[in-house]
């Protein structure tokens, strides 16, 4: 109904031709329904029947509100006494210009709420649906229909987005500028998109996700039909910052983003261009087999296509030995007939289309990079004529119709309808749920050794416990076995810097290593010093890194990375958002650069990814049973052929 | 009647709360207490406090008889006779029909020595028992105590501020090296974050800072952190900590999102920089107040450290907790004992 009403009402309509009430009305003359003007001064406006409220007015769907900020919420309130169950806000001065437009853009919610108005904006540019002429902004210009619907956060993209997908001829089904989305959001337009006949993609651009959980829940939902191309901006501090200033909202990491939006299939583009690309590509395409063959008339741009192929992790069909034959058959003696199959600078277009549709049978082939150069003998118009079923991308370098230019940011789109080919395959994702006793863990919140938190949830550590004294330290050592290592316990960070960690202790040194460890920490002054912390040593193994950061947005944000240097130096981390399949988790391990570490090199024998991948999930578990807990890490976990062990745990609890 | 000194090394010992503390409490088990401060200083206002928390009829004058202004003078032109006179004179006023006196010492057992009011004085010549305070700075603590017993005889005890494993060391010392000396320990009360907060007005005031956004609650913020790092590194620190104000500059808009969202209690917003009317929206909505201050974030730090330094037990808040605290780690039944009371 937001995209589909019968009758539309523009208050703040007016003749005014400098006024965007005007350009809104006039935007309107090719809607398919009844348009109705509201403003007090007038009876008529461009030749629509004017009202002095929209109580006057005969029956509304959609209130397109274009009136100052300040009156915005007073006609809110007549169309929830009119009933009218959705509007468009256009005007600004909301919580984007400070504490008075917040005031009334909280009271705007509490209106749409009570009435249960649906609303897009406030401070947005429109809505339009191209397919019944539903043209409800102040753009310009009109795209003409297409199948994909674009959704943004920021009005002027769009009127940027429009004019440049003219250029290619292709339009649009649904554009929805969401404003400061106070009332909807992404989540709430796009499943509103879900059934739409005309919307096969949803593209979107965004500056902040405020309830990603919702986001997440829709997105996995709606991506297994539609494919969703997201661009997501605000990924750097200097562009977080700029995002926080301009919305006034809470800037989540843009890692949590990623990974949000991988989990639920969202394919993410990294630039405006990425963006248009891969949902271009998707209006066509939806499903590609394995394999992508290369068919060029000139041996350079098919090289580029095939490191590119590589690069971004797709695969170059092999082609069959019929297909070989066939190659053979009808190409000259020096054309290539394996993949990429090149067809020679003097082939005409016939000789190139012949290859195209002769691979295009390759059972192997699920996909096709077409490239050509124009030569004397062969005009793109001409190429261009093959006629064959499997998703290909057009490469005719220096032709204006063509996909593209660079064979590079070809095989790039490619690689998303790979990647979402798999995702839609894949089945539901199955969490294991792990049972332990969350009474314990909330008592061992309360204790001063964190250690006892992983007890409680069953991941190992080794044997440990608490000294505070010299004398109580030896015994539990004793307990232990030798040697030990020896820690601090209190709110002393970078401990090993400051002192007051201790490995491979003896017995005659147990003693003399507390009372070393207390005099380091008393130092630093300020601190407080629990005891001191006796641990049995482990030898051997691997070091990883497991931990949790609550994402203001996303929830708990689980990372794993390779320990050391791998993490400070190399950033070797991958992230995902809890709760954490197995599959998710193995993927995540498998994910960093230095798995091969993991898997043993030299003759080494393979690190337990599967112990790895339970830690995971226990921690994931327990963010999700314990929001109280802010952040958390185990640095390292050592993990051996068999199973694996906590080393140390740090844990925020708010 | 019986009278309790209760005495200190140090100044900012904590004196003044404990007193607080333990009056409330023998009031509640029924005894009639009376509060006096022989010989304070001008601007001593622990007096009209505590007066009004025990909810005392004793005039002001009474239970402070000598304050004064400039001590170097004071040494110079006071008579020692006429002081002690006047001391007496009033504790025996206060003293009527009161089961038990609080005599409050001075800045450390020491001064007034000069003029013959120094705690060590005042308890001869009151014959009070001695409750000494001493706040934890390091283990020599223990050694300062001893040369106050040498002097002043036997004592009770109370060690401030001590945490930690090192409760576990001192409570065998009060039994090996502690006992034997003539004094015994009847408490050792631990840091407690929440005494050593400020409230936002008492922060604003400290910083002379204006409000840009009020606070909305009575929150005691119990410590301050500066915000000059990338908002991703900031939000764990400003997590990592409780009830916490955040330092930073007025155009760090993206410092002070994430300071908001991880439930800082406080913006100090430094060199008269005011934040982008978005970030007052959100404080707002999120109940943060904020202070703008015109000195940079540095001089803010070091002002509000100071300020940190000396806190007081004011408030129902933290006497209501500091009540619990002294009721919990301080042994009262032998403090009645030591002084004789049924």
């Amino acid at each position: 109904m937001l995209f589909d009403p019968e009758s539309v009402a523009v208050v703040g309509a007016t003749p005014k031709k400098d006024k965007v009430g005007y350009a809104i009305l006039k935007n309107l003359q090719n809607f398919k329904g009844n348009v109705y003007a509201i403003n007090p001064k007038y009876k008529e406006i461009l030749g629509y029947p004017c009202y002095p409220s929209i109580l006057e007015a005969p029956k509304v769907d959609l209130a397109i509100i274009v009136v100052p900020a300040k009156v915005v919420n007073s006609v809110l309130e007549q169309c929830g006494q009119k009933g009218v169950k959705y509007a468009v806000v256009i005007s600004a001065g909301f919580k984007e210009s400070g504490r008075d437009g917040a005031k009334l853009e909280e009271e705007m919610v509490k209106i749409c709420k009570k009435y249960n108005i649906k609303l897009v904006g406030p401070n947005c540019l429109g809505i339009i649906n191209t397919h019944n002429g539903l043209n409800a902004t102040f753009a310009k210009t009109m795209p003409k229909p297409g199948n994909i619907a674009f959704l943004s956060q920021s009005g002027a993209f769009i009127i940027a987005v429009m004019e440049y997908f003219k250029g290619f001829d292709e339009g649009f089904s649904k554009i929805v500028s969401m404003g400061n989305k106070a009332v909807l959001d992404e989540a709430d337009i796009i499943e509103m998109l879900k059934n739409d006949p005309f919307t096969d993609v949803i593209m979107l651009y965004i500056e902040g996700i405020p309830d990603g959980r919702k986001f997440m829940d829709v997105a996995e939902k709606i991506s297994k039909l539609k494919p969703i191309v997201a661009m997501k901006s605000g990924k750097t501090d200097a562009g977080a910052r700029a995002a926080s200033s301009h919305t006034g909202s809470i800037a989540g990491s843009y890692q949590a983003c990623l990974a949000a939006f991988r989990q639920s299939g969202v394919i993410s583009a990294n630039s405006p261009e990425d963006l248009f690309d891969i949902a271009r590509l998707f209006s066509k395409y939806k499903n590609v087999e394995d394999g992508v063959a290369i068919v060029t008339n000139s041996g350079g741009p098919g090289v580029m296509a095939a490191d590119a192929i590589e690069e971004y992790g797709l695969k170059l069909a092999n082609f069959s030995r019929e297909t070989i034959e066939k190659l053979k058959s009808f190409l000259p003696a020096g054309a290539n007939v394996y993949n990429p199959v090149d067809v020679l600078g003097d082939a005409d277009a016939e000789r190139y289309i012949r290859a195209i549709e002769c691979v295009a049978e390759d059972n192997n082939v699920g996909s096709i990079i077409a490239i050509t150069v124009p030569t004397a003998t062969l005009s793109f118009e001409e190429a261009s004529k093959f006629n064959i079923e499997k998703p290909y991308v057009l490469c005719f370098m220096g032709w204006d119709k063509s996909d593209f230019f660079d064979p590079v940011r070809a095989v790039k789109a490619l690689s998303s309808l790979y990647r979402y080919s798999e995702f839609v395959k894949r089945g539901e994702r199955k969490y294991r749920e792990f049972a332990y006793d969350r009474e314990k863990v909330r008592e061992a919140m309360k204790s001063i050794n964190p250690f006892d938190i992983l007890r409680a949830i069953g991941i190992p550590t080794p044997r440990y416990g608490v000294a505070k004294t010299a004398e109580e330290a030896l015994s539990i050592a004793d307990k232990i076995g030798y040697p030990v290592a020896m820690k601090v316990l209190g709110d002393i960070v970078h401990k090993t810097d400051v002192g007051c960690v201790k490995l491979n202790v003896n017995r005659s040194e147990v003693k003399k290593a507390f009372l070393e460890i207390i005099a380091n920490a008393e130092r630093l002054g300020n601190v407080r010093i629990e005891g001191v912390l006796i641990q049995e040593m482990v030898e051997g193994g691997k070091e990883v890194i497991v931990g949790m950061k609550r994402d203001p947005n996303f929830g708990p944000l689980m990372m794993f990375g390779l320990g050391g240097i791998y993490v400070e130096v190399f950033k070797d981390v991958t992230f995902r958002i809890a709760p954490i399949s197995e599959d998710e988790a193995i993927e995540m391990i498998k994910e960093v650069k230095s798995y091969k570490l993991l898997k043993g090199v030299r003759g080494e024998k393979p690190s337990d990814i599967k112990a790895i991948a339970e830690v995971i999930m226990k921690l994931a578990q327990l963010s999700l049973d314990f929001p109280e807990i802010v952040e958390m890490e185990i640095n390292p976990l050592r993990v051996f052929e068999k199973g694996c062990s906590a080393l140390d745990f740090k844990i925020n609890v708010k | 009647m019986k009278s309790l000194l209760v005495s200190s090394i140090d100044e900012y010992s904590g004196k003044s709360g404990i007193i607080s503390a333990l009056g409330n409490i023998f009031v509640e088990r029924g005894y009639k207490i009376g509060y006096f401060k022989p010989f304070s200083t001008f601007d001593d206002v622990d007096v009209e406090v505590i007066r009004d928390i025990l909810s005392l009829k004793d005039d002001e004058e009474l239970i402070c008889p000598i304050k004064i202004e400039s001590y170097a003078e004071f040494m110079l032109s006071s008579d020692p006779v006429e002081l002690r006179k006047k001391v007496i004179d009033s504790f025996s006023e206060i003293a009527k029909n009161k089961d038990v006196v609080f005599i409050e010492g001075s800045m450390g057992y020491f001064a007034g020595e000069a003029v013959g009011l120094s705690d060590i004085d005042v308890s001869s010549m009151l014959s009070s028992k001695i409750l000494m305070v001493a706040k934890y700075i390091g283990d020599f603590t223990i050694d300062r105590l001893l040369s106050a017993s040498k002097i002043m005889g036997d004592m009770m005890a109370i060690i401030n501020l001590v945490t930690g494993f090192k409760r576990t060391y001192f409570g065998t010392i009060a039994s090996k090296i502690l006992e034997p000396n003539g004094i015994k320990l009847v408490g050792m009360l631990p840091k407690d974050e929440m005494l050593a907060g400020l409230t936002v007005e008492e922060i604003r005031k400290a910083l002379n800072g204006i409000y840009l956004v009020e606070p909305q609650e009575d929150v005691l913020i119990e410590n301050y952190l500066i915000g000059a790092m990338s908002p991703q590194t900031a939000s764990s620190y400003f997590r990592r900590s409780r009830n916490s104000a955040v330092i930073t500059g007025g155009d760090r808009a993206d410092l002070h999102a994430v300071a908001i969202d991880a439930g800082i209690k406080c913006l100090i917003l430094t060199g008269n920089l005011e934040p982008p009317s978005t970030i007052i929206g959100l404080a707002e909505k999120h109940g943060v107040p904020i202070i703008l201050v015109k000195e940079d974030t540095l001089s803010t730090a070091e002002k509000l450290g100071k300020a940190f330094g000396r806190v007081r037990i004011r408030g129902e808040k933290k006497l209501k907790r500091f009540k619990e605290i002294v009721e919990h780690y301080v042994d009262i039944d032998t403090i009645i004992k030591v002084l004789g009371l049924q």
